[in-house]
């Protein structure tokens, strides 16, 4: 993969490091934030490979249906 | 542009998991080459989903991996100014729901479309309302 350098003054360097979790490099940080794009072939292929179980899609389920016990008002901008 | 809201990512995984096309996979199909973002606040409720099964760890682990192939958009400045505003308004939606729907409206002004289960129901933000439109798994017409 090519790869190019950029400099960044200590504040900002620090600011990136805030955002950055401990499993992510930079670039997964950058790409995340800023530039990846997906395709909805992407998003099927994700799900394919995604194996996430019945118990946790139940339990998102719940989430959504607890959307209710929170409203919030929306503006007429 | 696609935004999906969480319940549409849900039934996608749930057609993954058992192994078959379904509506939300035929939508996707249909739209193969589409951008498609999700919120973070869909983000949001993934993760909460996942802490609450009984393998927590595996299943953060397995929708964070997931969700690394995705656009995720994340809320700034421009949001809060849009909750600001909101907080003012009289109309009551659900929290969540305004989150994601607004977020995504702000970050591409002309959106193709939003996928989500069943009907729609967009929070009013009528000064972004430019080029939306319904894209439900359960009403294919809407993105003929």
């Amino acid at each position: 993969m090519t790869t190019k350098t950029i400099e960044l003054d200590a504040e900002a360097y620090e600011a990136l490091s805030r955002q950055k979790r401990p499993d992510q490099s930079f670039s997964e940080l950058i790409k995340a934030r800023f530039g990846r794009s997906s395709t909805t072939g992407d998003l099927i292929a994700a799900a394919a490979e995604a194996n996430v179980s019945e118990e946790t899609l139940d339990a998102i389920d719940e989430v959504i249906r607890a959307r209710k016990e929170s409203p919030a008002t929306a503006a007429d901008l | 542009m696609i935004h999906s809201d969480t319940s549409f990512v849900v039934d996608l995984l749930r057609e993954a998991s058992r192994g078959g096309d379904g509506p939300a996979t035929s939508l996707l199909r249909s739209l193969s080459h589409d951008e498609f973002a999700v919120s973070f606040f869909a983000l949001c409720e993934l993760l909460a989903g996942a802490a609450l099964a009984q393998r927590k760890d595996q299943e953060r682990l397995r929708v964070n991996s997931f969700c690394s192939r995705l656009r995720i958009v994340y809320p700034d400045s421009e949001f809060a100014e849009t909750y600001g505003a909101a907080s003012a308004s009289r109309e009551s939606v659900e929290t969540t729901e305004f989150y994601i729907h607004a977020d995504l409206k702000l970050k591409t002004k002309a959106p193709r479309g939003s996928a989500c289960r069943g009907p729609l129901r967009e929070p009013r933000l009528s000064g972004l309302a430019a080029g939306w439109r319904p894209v439900s798994c359960w009403n294919r017409a809407a993105a003929a």
